[in-house]
């Protein structure tokens, strides 16, 4: 009984082992400010990152015929610009911070998703 | 309104003393102590709900001198949303979730003040450890009452999006469920403590316990309608840490409420049922710690704060003190039988505890996978959606095999012969099911599975219930309908799970119609264009606007048609608050039609001046069980609940 037992555990451990490192090693995403992607651009480029930064005001271009939504995202220094296929989210605009998740390519970054900060306010604000 | 915190360090000085004469009264063995740390319990309960009232009198009063009332609404928003205020902001929240602790321990204390429990004290000692640790949150982090400096003619009103039914009651259950957990907790930590590890602790606390459960499982769906109806992405879980994190203590408590079956019957897992509680009240801390410490980025912006150093500490003396128990206890907690079959049900009960666990850690390491990388590599490195469904997918597919194979046990050992007669008709019936499956086109191999077991669930409940009512009909010379009566009351407690079972099978069933079979599409329609998903044919006719008290909308009328048929209008629309000093928001409001077989559900995304539209439309199969499935386990849950305080009193009387 006792054997049996090990053995099964075991080799549940070892599928969920597996599942764990492939998991992790698809879907691994760095998370950077902008300034922080232009500094390593050259290691992210052609991998998953999710960037975070503000709109750059009147930067945001909505081909509503096509379906395709361009920006661009900043923290004060350099710019990157965002290209997103399909519609933004609800409460996507200037004023809010937003975070990127894709692949930089030609210049541009892909994002596959755009994603607003929260609608929470738990959090103590910084002093 | 300087009074309402006054209370408020009036109560917490009466935690420290409740703390202080239960403990000394049990050391000292002095009744007299223990009776007024009782009496101190009431006056925490008394003290806290008068500084809520003054609270929700601050908000409906509009009393913008306060920061609290200033930062969370303004003069336009609906009282109802005005009240749920309360509990939309740190501070707020976390005066609620003392409030629930000290209302917790007061009715615990009262309803138990002529029982004799020898664990009595020790519980509701414990429990005023955690009140005391809330309270001084509020009175020294994040204190409610605090004032402006100068006095603001108008709020800032709440983020829209949590102006929305949804959210009226999800942070409230969801805090009722965290806030639950602490009694069973407190129970597990008194066992640990007198060394009395029996299952007297469990029959103490299981209705604590169940209750807090129920109320964690409708917080959380109730979360994931309001992520669906309010978000606007068409989905209900997006693996964000936040939901995460309410998720964890449900998937241990989850485990706990099987397992303390397993001590009952069998006086197993004594160590792993203490451990279990314990770690569920953990993750409850940690939920609450990842929301708002900061320490994780997510789509929710997060700020770092202090108050989350403290909730490291709390965790920390917890985890420290029960280490220390175990190790004291360890001779105790040795249980004196073993597993006697794999084909048993406390085999079975043994593997969805594994599971549960395999998966709680899981979550667990990927939610928290960017604070670890930030320390170790400097780098915040993301787990992504893949990871998290790679796991829970296989491990949710064996957790519905468990589930669908876990009646056909006996205690102990299942015979042969027995497992057999019990299993064949279920097992055949599920194989036409799924070669008609086949048939009807359905090829996903991870759908075939679910919608297998769902489907054997179902059918070896329905064989043991019927064939019950059948021998009991044949040996007892009555209607049948008499017998399957007489056999549903013989066991309360057991069919009433399987109910939740059922819940469960449902919100399975949904998951798997809403991520496997969804269709999606994206368009922009000038006016009077149409456009098809599945059978709908959908006409967008006109464009039309309405002005709120605190929002201007704009709406998009669109006909729904089946074949020429038609079916009625859905009227998705888009907001724009008005807020008195805050920022003006927009959020869109999705139109659904939902009926049992799907849900049609359309986002109006965004316009042109020409009066094109662009929308987001989805048909999302089989939604609705997800919401009937919550409703059914609630109800299986309630049973269980009523049937136990009955029994108990009947017992007493």
């Amino acid at each position: 009984m006792n054997k049996k037992l090990i053995i099964g555990g075991g080799i549940i451990l070892l599928v969920v082992a597996y599942l764990f490192w492939s998991g992790m090693k698809e879907s691994s995403v760095y998370f950077l400010t902008v300034d922080e992607f232009f500094a390593q651009q050259e290691e992210f480029t052609g991998k998953g990152a999710r960037v975070n930064g503000e709109i750059v005001p009147g930067s945001i271009n909505w081909d509503a015929h096509n379906l395709i939504l361009t920006f661009q995202l900043t923290n004060g220094g350099k710019v990157l610009d965002v290209r997103h296929k399909g519609v933004a989210p609800d409460t996507f605009s200037e004023d809010v911070s937003v975070v990127v998740e894709g692949k930089y390519g030609d210049g541009i970054f892909h994002a596959t998703q755009i994603m607003t900060k929260c609608p929470s306010k738990y959090e103590a604000k910084k002093e | 309104m300087a009074l309402g915190f006054y209370l408020l360090l009036a109560a917490f000085a009466l935690s420290a003393y409740s703390t202080w004469a239960g403990a000394s009264g049990i050391k000292l063995n002095k009744n007299s102590l223990v009776k007024n740390a009782q009496k101190a319990i009431y006056g925490q309960f008394f003290l806290v709900t008068i500084s809520v009232v003054f609270l929700a009198y601050s908000l409906i009063t509009r009393d913008f001198s306060l920061k609290y009332v200033a930062e969370y609404s303004d003069r336009q928003l609906p009282m109802i949303y005005t009240i749920s205020a309360l509990w939309a902001g740190q501070a707020g929240s976390l005066l609620f979730w003392a409030w629930l602790l000290t209302i917790f321990n007061a009715l615990y204390v009262f309803i138990n003040r002529n029982r004799q429990s020898k664990l009595y004290p020790y519980v509701f000692t414990i429990h005023s450890v955690v009140t005391l640790f809330f309270l001084m949150l509020v009175v020294y982090t994040s204190n409610p009452f605090e004032k402006l400096p100068h006095l603001l003619p108008d709020g800032y009103g709440l983020n829209p999006l949590l102006q929305n039914p949804e959210m009226i009651f999800h942070p409230p259950t969801l805090f009722l469920g965290f806030a639950g957990f602490t009694l069973p907790f407190a129970f597990a930590l008194a066992a640990l403590i007198k060394g009395n590890l029996s299952s007297e602790w469990l029959d103490q606390s299981r209705n604590w316990t169940l209750f807090a459960w129920i109320s964690l499982t409708i917080g959380n769906l109730l979360g994931a309608q309001w992520a669906y109806v309010e978000l606007g992405w068409g989905g209900y879980w997006a693996w964000d840490p936040v939901e995460n994190a309410s998720l964890l203590p449900w998937l241990t408590g989850t485990a706990f409420v099987h397992s303390l079956m397993v001590q009952k019957t069998r006086d197993m897992m004594r160590g792993w049922n203490v451990t279990l509680i314990i770690t569920t009240f953990l993750l409850t801390i940690l939920g609450t710690f990842i929301t708002r410490s900061g320490i994780i980025s997510s789509v929710h912006a997060f700020g770092r704060s202090n108050i989350g150093t403290l909730f490291l500490v709390f965790m920390g003396v917890i985890l420290t003190v029960f280490l220390i128990l175990i190790f004291w206890r360890w001779q105790k907690l040795q249980s004196k039988t073993k597993v006697e079959s794999f084909l048993s049900r406390e085999f079975s009960f043994l593997l969805n505890n594994f599971i549960f666990i395999v998966l709680m850690v899981a979550i667990l390491w990927g939610t928290m996978y960017p604070a670890f990388t930030e320390i170790f590599i400097g780098k915040q490195i993301a787990l992504g959606e893949i990871y998290f469904n790679k796991i829970s997918v296989p491990i949710g597919i064996f957790l519905i095999f468990l589930l669908s194979v876990c009646p056909l046990f006996s205690w102990k050992q299942t015979k042969n012969n027995k497992l057999i007669k019990k299993a064949i008709i279920p097992v055949i019936g599920t194989t036409v099911f799924i070669i008609i499956l086949l048939i009807s086109g359905i090829r996903h191999f991870n759908s075939l599975l679910v919608l297998g077991f769902s489907f054997l669930t179902v059918s070896v409940i329905f064989a043991e219930i019927i064939q019950g009512a059948i021998s009991r009909k044949n040996s007892h010379q009555e209607k049948i309908l008499q017998s399957l009566r007489q056999v549903l009351k013989s066991n309360v407690r057991r069919y009433s799970g399987y109910l939740v079972h059922l819940g469960m099978v449902m919100i399975y069933v949904a998951i798997v119609g809403t991520t496997v079979y969804k269709q999606e599409k994206e368009i922009t329609l000038p006016k009077g264009a149409q456009t098809t998903i599945g059978d709908y044919r959908i006409v967008y006719s006109k464009m039309g606007e309405r002005h709120d008290a605190n929002k201007d909308v704009l709406t998009a009328e669109l006909v729904i048609y089946k074949g020429d048929k038609k079916l009625g209008v859905l009227i998705p629309e888009r907001h724009l608050y008005k807020s008195g000093m805050g920022e003006r928001q927009q959020t869109s409001e999705v139109a659904l039609r939902s009926n049992l077989k799907e849900d049609l559900y359309v986002i109006f995304a965004s316009y042109q001046d020409d009066e094109s539209a662009t929308f987001k439309i989805l048909l999302n199969p089989m939604m609705i069980w997800m919401w009937i499935g919550g409703f059914v386990i609630t109800v299986g849950v309630i049973i269980i609940l009523v049937h136990s305080i009955r029994d108990k009193k009947t017992r007493s009387m």
